[in-house]
């Protein structure tokens, strides 16, 4: 019997103690964390800089392509159909989604440039903080912007085998 | 004297022009940074592609929107459609990712 109360004591203790000290560890981490941040800040703030120039030229790249497309592509296929009386309606769909989705990711990349641009100006040196809430939201930013370019690579897939599907009809 | 005022009219005239040409550059850039347009133009530089890639030779296939359509005509489309379609991965997420920065996470 005494051991048993002896076991449920050591094992009480040591939930105590995890719930006591876990507290201290998640502090210790931040602390570590934002001392990294603020160590490498000039390291940091020089890769930032390289991603945004890179994404601007991704952004470009992609922004003809999507024209592209839409103008090489998608609107006069369109076009085409209904100037010989057989509009499809299904692609005249498609080609609205895509003007649509093609808004969406705009306005999605210039809150994702203009978040990038607010962590840039923080000083992560003396705002580790600050820096990393920011550098949070970014990421949330940068994540949607991703999502919103692979909708528009569905949207255009989708026109392709729709048209595919005429020719082989 | 004429001369003299003619002058000054002349060099006050030069200032205001002056202000109202800052004045209007600044609102321009202020509208052009705060309506998300500078994120979005190609035609910045640095963003322009680069003279080697404009020298390189591109087939460039323009779909007419008038005519008949065949299935010839529906093949050729699909053929350069195809060619086109870029099958990458665009804004990974992995590049702001700790270790991508440099930031112990």
């Amino acid at each position: 019997m005494y051991k048993e109360h002896k076991k449920v004591f050591f094992l009480y203790s040591l939930i105590v103690l995890l719930a006591v000290s876990s507290p201290c560890f998640a502090e210790r981490a931040e602390e570590e964390l934002y001392g990294g941040i603020s160590q490498y800040c000039g390291t940091i703030k020089q890769t930032l800089t390289a991603i945004s120039h890179d994404d601007s030229r991704m952004r470009a790249e992609l922004g003809a392509y999507y024209e592209k497309i839409a103008n090489n592509y998608i609107i006069p296929l369109n076009a085409r159909f209904v100037k010989s009386n057989q509009p499809n309606v299904g692609l005249l769909e498609l080609q609205k989604q895509f003007a649509e989705e093609r808004e969406e990711f705009n306005e999605s990349y210039i809150e994702y440039a203009r978040g990038m641009e607010v962590l840039i100006a923080v000083d992560c040196k003396k705002e580790p903080e600050k820096f990393y809430g920011q550098l949070t939201k970014l990421r949330e930013a940068r994540a949607v912007v991703n999502q919103e370019s692979r909708e528009m690579e569905e949207i255009i897939e989708k026109f392709y085998y729709a048209v595919e599907e005429l020719y082989e009809k | 004297m004429k001369n003299s005022s003619g002058a000054r009219n002349l060099a006050i005239l030069g200032v205001v022009a002056v202000v109202v040409t800052l004045t209007t550059t600044l609102v321009a850039l202020k509208i052009y940074h705060d309506t998300g347009d500078i994120y979005l133009d190609r035609s910045r530089p640095g963003y322009l592609p680069e003279k080697k890639e404009e020298d390189e030779e591109e087939e460039i296939f323009e779909f007419q929107d008038t005519g008949v359509i065949t299935n010839g005509v529906i093949k050729e489309y699909l053929e350069h459609f195809e060619k086109e379609m870029k099958k990458e991965e665009y804004f990974k997420t992995e590049t702001l990712s700790g270790e991508a920065l440099g930031i112990p996470e």
